[in-house]
């Protein structure tokens, strides 16, 4: 494996937006019910929990799968799963630890996190830098805050005229 | 395929319990949502001599077509009514809020609800995708705001989102909000009361469904865009970084007050744990925009010595009684302290007035939920209808409040914690001389972006004065439109375009920091230009890849030309709105700015004659008479509003 979804909970602000810009990019919607992510929304207390795919190697959800329908990509970054082989068990949704196999309510067919087979539209879309994609026990980029402090951000013209 | 709207609104009769549905589609494309869709209702269903407090009132809370989709800075719903905070009239206009609850609302399969009537006892609305239903709230009347959300989410489940009223709302408080989670509010308006007046204390909503997109590549893509540009709220090169200390004392953090939206504001920050002054226990909430005041901030025209903790603990508690935050901290307590100086007010409710005394502040607002004593009582009218009650403070009040019964904002003379010099705020003047609000809640494009981009508020890194005027040239046509040493010359335009922009922000509905994206720290020239879309066609990209609209920017402009005018003739049918309303602005206008324009270098006044003038350009750019005020029959015909007025 050599990337993989990681997430800060204490600069989570709750916007939803990576939830939101899953389903549309998945399903083409927007849907909180359809996100292979979930932001456990706790607005009376402001922490708040990110509830998403680990990409577990040894992964229960593959072990767990009569059918063999949860492969890992060609890259080893993250599994998918088969509409054609998945008979619709959820053995996986009941083996995931971490309650990140979900049914899509809308297909009744079991879901999880690709990464977007390759550029996460929720990392793209994370307003706080609260998501990030790197190796195991990476931290944060130097510039996940680089939406807040734009003038360190590639591109920007005011920060080379002063 | 269209997409955006869910198809159909939610209408209920509070007095005879009725639930129907209407079809959202019969209006949609042309009035899109929000301001724009109350505005055509409202035509049609107001009726002169209809009091705000009144059951025949009907409080419209609609979404739009981008409310729950992906869309950056969308999230926002628009509550449109007949104002109890409005003054001298009660003034039909719009209040907008944010969290989750909008997009929830669509969620459940609606596009708002609408709201008429008023129940033998006190109810909230429960809402679950189609099911919905009236129930009874007697068991929560009284509860502040928070914990009337926290109890009906306990009941329903940790899902469902709540609109709500506190005390203050309850007992009709003409500067009571509807709030949703921490800080999220319908504030100017006092839209809360009508709430309070309907016996309805709360909204809860749960859903399940999607909202579909029409053109779901080309609406990521815009998305991804939007939201690549529009990195910052303000504009200006501020460090949004959480303090050290206060993360390590009070568990700061950033927080979101609306679904797809955290810009950055400047000075919004979650507080996970405060201890209380007052009381003896840890206090979690939000702190945005002018709630930053309360604790006072040291050599500023807001100079009180709350502190930060003490500040906090009275922001959340004014939240939690549902009281109006920019009312409060803008007009009333400057208000009081002025009369306080006078010797014409010496307590509140025994205790002695000491702004810098927290228990003063909670003495304030519990007298004026509760409505107790002569004072309460007065203040539970607003400021303005206090004054005029108590029998004092006219004259003071005259340097607060610009119009309409709200206290100044982005206005140069009321407001004194927002930096604005002449000849900029003559737009702001403009903007505030044509509405029924403070207007700058959906109208920050103008005041707020010239100051902030320049480098008046940011002598640093601010954009020079060639460039905003080269800039001016392209959106406005002159760039006397933002020439520092300019006067009265082309201000006409950019009240109209930005009035224009509020529209547009409060019906589809979206964030009014972000949105018109006008400069850019990405481009040569600062005009914000992400691959061949301009940032002021933003809104627009938006709203026709996810409808599968195909306005153009000229089609977007004659919808929210319609929508004022619209608007224009319901003020007029419902309050004689005219001209002679509009120029009551002047006389505080008359008095010197709280700024200087450093290229000026003494403060300058409203020039009376010439302002008038300026209102003249104004009406004749919009097609309404110079005498009267009024959308002139050409204009009428040209915006195909005539039947309309045929049949209301």
């Amino acid at each position: 494996m050599t990337r993989k979804l990681i997430v800060d909970n204490m600069v989570c602000c709750g916007c939803l937006s990576c939830m939101i810009n899953c389903a549309q990019h998945h399903d083409g919607h927007a849907s909180p019910e359809s996100a292979r992510i979930e932001v456990d929304l706790e607005p009376f207390s402001g922490t708040h929990g990110i509830i998403h795919c680990q990409q577990c190697q040894p992964a229960d959800c593959q072990d767990s799968c009569p059918q063999g329908a949860i492969e890992l990509s060609d890259d080893g970054d993250y599994y998918v799963v088969d509409p054609e082989l998945c008979i619709d068990c959820h053995m996986c949704v009941d083996a995931c630890p971490h309650g990140a196999m979900r049914v899509n309510p809308f297909t009744d067919r079991v879901i999880k996190c690709d990464l977007c087979e390759g550029d996460p539209v929720c990392v793209r879309s994370c307003f706080t830098g609260a998501l990030w994609v790197g190796p195991p026990g990476d931290g944060p980029p130097d510039k996940r805050v680089s939406r807040y402090f734009h003038l360190e951000r590639q591109g920007d013209k005011r920060g080379e005229e002063s | 395929m269209t997409g955006g709207w869910m198809g159909k609104l939610l209408r209920v009769n509070l007095t005879s319990g009725s639930l129907e549905q209407q079809d959202t589609m019969e209006h949609a494309e042309a009035w899109i949502g929000g301001r724009g869709l109350a505005a055509r209702l409202a035509f049609d269903e107001l009726s002169r001599g209809t009091s705000a407090l009144s059951p025949d009132n009907i409080l419209y809370i609609l979404t739009g077509p981008l409310t729950g989709t992906s869309a950056p800075y969308s999230g926002r719903t628009t509550l449109c009514s007949l104002a109890p905070q409005g003054y001298p009239h009660e003034w039909y206009t719009r209040s907008s809020f944010g969290g989750h609850w909008g997009p929830e609302l669509k969620y459940a399969g609606w596009d708002g609800v609408i709201i008429t009537g008023r129940a033998r006892h006190p109810v909230y609305l429960l809402i679950q995708d189609d099911r919905v239903s009236i129930e009874d709230a007697r068991g929560l009347w009284g509860e502040g705001i928070f914990d009337t959300q926290k109890k009906l989410i306990k009941q329903l489940g940790k899902r469902t989102r709540v609109l709500a009223i506190g005390p203050s709302g309850e007992n009709r408080c003409r500067i009571a909000i509807a709030a949703t989670e921490t800080e999220s509010a319908s504030g100017q308006g006092g839209f809360g009361a009508i709430m309070g007046q309907q016996n309805l204390k709360a909204i809860a909503v749960r859903g399940t469904q999607p909202v579909k997109i029409a053109r779901p590549e080309a609406f990521e893509r815009v998305c991804d865009l939007v939201r690549d540009e529009c990195h910052a709220s303000h504009g200006w090169p501020h460090p949004i970084k959480l303090d050290p200390e206060k993360v390590e004392k009070y568990g700061q953090r950033f927080q979101a007050c609306t679904q797809q939206c955290h810009t950055g504001c400047f000075d919004a920050r979650y507080y996970t744990r405060v201890p209380g002054v007052m009381c003896n226990k840890l206090i979690a909430g939000q702190v945005d925009c002018v709630a930053g005041l309360f604790p006072g901030i040291e050599g500023t025209f807001y100079d009180w010595k709350l502190g930060f903790e003490a500040g906090f603990e009275v922001t959340q508690l004014s939240n939690d009684l549902g009281l109006n935050h920019w009312e409060i901290l803008i007009g009333l307590m400057p208000w009081l302290r002025d009369n306080a100086k006078a010797g014409r007010i010496t307590k509140i409710d025994g205790r002695a007035f000491d702004l810098d005394d927290p228990y003063c502040w909670a003495a304030l607002f519990e007298v004026i939920t509760h409505r107790r004593g002569a004072l309460g009582d007065a203040l539970a009218e607003g400021t303005l209808r206090g004054a005029e009650i108590l029998g004092f403070g006219q004259q003071e009040l005259t340097s607060y409040f610009p119009a309409w019964g709200y206290a100044g904002h982005w206005d140069g003379h009321g407001d004194h914690i927002n930096h604005i010099v002449f000849p900029f705020w003559l737009v702001a003047a403009l903007q505030w001389a044509m509405d029924t609000r403070d207007p700058i809640s959906s109208g920050h494009g103008y005041t707020q972006n010239i100051m902030n981009w320049s480098r008046v508020n940011s002598p640093e890194h601010g954009i020079s004065w060639d460039t905003i005027m080269n800039i001016g040239e392209r959106i406005y046509g002159s760039s006397d439109a933002v020439d520092p040493r300019s006067g009265y010359e082309h201000k006409a335009f950019p009240a109209m375009w930005h009035g224009h922009r509020s529209v547009y922000k409060d019906s589809l509905p979206v964030d009014d920091q972000i949105f018109p994206r006008i400069y850019s720290n990405y481009t040569d020239d600062n005009f914000s230009m992400v691959g061949e879309m301009e940032g002021i066609d933003f809104e627009l990209n938006l709203l026709n890849a996810a409808t599968g609209l195909d306005l153009t920017r000229e089609s977007f402009d004659h919808f929210a030309e319609r929508v004022v005018n619209l608007e224009r003739l319901l003020h007029k049918r419902l309050h004689d709105r005219s001209r002679a309303d509009d120029e009551t602005l002047i006389p505080y206008y008359e008095k010197p700015e709280n700024s200087v324009n450093p290229l000026i270098g003494e403060p300058v006044s409203l020039d009376g004659q010439k302002f008038r003038a300026l209102m003249d350009e104004y009406y004749d750019l919009r097609g309404w008479d110079r005498q009267t005020g009024h959308p002139t029959a050409e204009t009428i015909a040209r915006l195909g509003l005539g039947t309309l007025i045929d049949e209301a």
